[in-house]
């Protein structure tokens, strides 16, 4: 994790309506806090739904103090991306920085498009974990705790048992139903998440 | 360090949403009922009443009705939970008179939301409980989760001491929608700070009252002056509460709470949670060595002019944000705040400026462009000034 002291350190999650995106951008707020962190978790989406774009950000403080900015955050160092046709739908690369890390959910061997090529990614097929462990409505994947789980290996700043247990206290209504099923996805996306090259300059 | 919060005066430390913490202050003020209908973004704070068993949640079959049958409830001597956002207020425009009214100390949370104009927009946008001024509501605004839980509490005290109602306003989706440690009261603390309820004689109960009828001129005249007087002195009683609240939870509140303001010579004003994004950039600004601070206004009603003033100290220079506008006339609280420095004799040069309307994000970096328009400005400013992320214009 690389942020200044005293500098906040920002999180942003895109994903579609149906994915489950404000999901993964709550527990990922909830593992930090319960990691010791002051965060602001900020959901955003539109009056549309099913697959209309959905984000959430979380910015903190490295060094744990409250954060009081409350802007839509501008500058992640990691990006959670359960669709990238959204980078260029929502034209988001312009934003980020060279030593972004994009946690994306794409097949193994599928190209990368070059608008994000220069970014650091972790791949994760989130979407086969999802299909395997029956998380879908309709044939919409749902893939909050693959992704919160891949999160978590890739931000360096807790383990599984944190995101497992944020997972066990925060769930409400479906997330709570398929509890088991979920929690795997999360161990899922732990494991299997590929992580990307370390920076080298 | 979550320890050392969660033991403090038995308050709990709980992530939960603004809309969350409005919903927990209105059961932790003892309210077992509530009255509401649906809109973006207070929704979620009717998501909380109904899965709060303590609670009754009753839809009503528009805003119109939800006050007029919160008035009821508020007539008969019990709390009751109001939430609305926009479009939602307005529809009860015409009942928010009455409940001032009659005196009503009923307590509304409103999430700002822009109203229809040109067409539907859902961002933060302080039009429409400022569209209230003068009902005789009293006004309190939020920059924080846990300033809409403490406000609230806060609310009822004054709002029953005075007789009048009150509104509770955060910015919507900014403070509905966001997730942040709230410190939750423990509930018999909570109960024994907002105290009993207590009624002054209900209809039916008092040998000739009359209620809803026609008043002489004469007296609707003295009703109203007494009613002016009673907004003002809800600045007192306000004061009196927040340090009560501030023994029995630490938290302290004032009218016009002021950051970095010693020795400041240009000072930010502002109201709802672009105070919070101010605030980060004062801090900046102050260890670089500027003379930079910020008063967060948290009442609109009672203005606190005097308060304000006090808080801008020998600042030559004060910025008014408003995420609202009155058009033709600029910024609203930039509108009352010069006629308190002009009352209170303060030369400060005032900039208003309009910005993050309709939820249009208000950056750090837009904070700092108006900090640098004022720095280099010479000379007497034009009345209103957009700020916008583009820049700044007439």
């Amino acid at each position: 994790m690389h942020a200044e002291e005293g500098s906040s350190f920002e999180i942003a999650v895109h994903g579609r309506g149906g994915q489950a995106a404000k999901t993964a951008g709550e527990f990922l707020t909830h593992a930090l806090y319960r990691m010791g962190y002051n965060p602001h978790g900020q959901p955003r989406y539109t009056p549309d739904r099913m697959g209309a774009p959905v984000s959430y950000a979380i910015r903190f403080r490295p060094d744990r103090q409250r954060i009081f900015d409350r802007s839509w955050i501008r500058h992640p160092q990691i990006v959670v991306l359960f669709d990238v046709s959204l980078v260029e739908q929502l034209d988001l690369a312009p934003t980020w920085r060279p030593g972004t890390i994009l946690v994306l959910n794409t097949k193994p061997d599928a190209p990368v498009p070059l608008s994000v090529s220069q970014f650091r990614i972790a791949r994760l097929d989130a979407n086969r974990i999802a299909r395997e462990l029956r998380l879908t409505r309709g044939c919409v994947p749902i893939l909050s705790t693959a992704m919160a789980g891949a999160f978590a290996r890739v931000c360096g700043l807790m383990t599984i048992e944190n995101m497992l247990d944020t997972i066990r206290e925060v769930s409400k209504a479906s997330v709570g139903r398929y509890l088991e099923a979920n929690l795997n996805a999360a161990r899922r996306g732990f494991a299997e998440v590929a992580l990307p090259e370390p920076e080298t300059d | 360090m979550k320890a050392a919060a969660a033991n403090r005066r038995g308050q709990v430390a709980r992530m939960i949403n603004g809309a969350e913490a409005m919903a927990i202050g209105y059961d932790l003020a003892g309210v077992r009922l509530s009255y509401s209908y649906p809109i973006t973004p207070q929704v979620e704070v009717m998501e909380a009443f109904s899965r709060n068993t303590r609670i009754t949640a009753v839809q009503a079959d528009s805003e119109y009705n939800v006050l007029a049958g919160a008035q009821g409830v508020a007539w008969a001597g019990e709390r009751c939970a109001v939430a609305t956002s926009s479009q939602g207020l307005i529809l009860m425009s015409e009942v928010m008179w009455e409940v001032a009214g009659n005196r009503l100390p009923l307590v509304m949370g409103v999430f700002n939301r822009a109203l229809k104009g040109p067409g539907w927009c859902l961002g933060a946008h302080q039009n429409d409980t400022l569209f209230m001024r003068d009902t005789g509501w009293l006004q309190f605004y939020c920059e924080t989760a846990q300033e809409v839980l403490d406000l609230l509490l806060i609310a009822f005290r004054v709002a029953e001491e005075v007789s009048l109602p009150a509104m509770v306003a955060g910015d919507g989706f900014y403070l509905s929608h966001e997730t942040e440690e709230v410190l939750i009261p423990e509930r018999r603390e909570a109960l024994a700070f907002v105290g009993e309820r207590v009624r002054h004689g209900p209809p039916m109960t008092d040998a000739h009252a009359n209620y809803g009828g026609l008043v002489p001129p004469a007296r609707y005249f003295r009703f109203y002056q007494r009613l002016h007087h009673d907004v003002a002195r809800a600045a007192t009683v306000f004061e009196a509460a927040a340090a009560e609240f501030a023994d029995r939870f630490g938290r302290r509140y004032t009218l016009a709470a002021p950051t970095a303001t010693q020795d400041a010579e240009c000072v930010v004003v502002s109201a709802g949670t672009i105070c919070g994004t101010v605030r980060d950039v004062v801090e900046r600004r102050r260890a670089a060595g500027d003379r930079v601070g910020l008063v967060k206004l948290h009442s609109f009603r009672p203005f606190p002019g005097a308060a304000l003033v006090q808080a801008v100290g020998s600042a030559s220079r004060v910025i008014v944000l408003d995420r609202n506008l009155a058009p033709g006339l600029g910024g609203v609280f930039a509108a009352e705040a010069r006629l308190a420095f002009r009352r209170h004799q303060h030369p400060a040069t005032i900039y208003s400026m309009v910005t993050g309307l309709g939820g249009s994000d208000v950056t750090p970096e837009t904070v700092e462009r108006a900090l640098e328009f004022v720095a280099r400005s010479k000379g007497t400013p034009p009345e209103t000034l957009f700020l916008h992320e583009g820049g700044i214009e007439e």
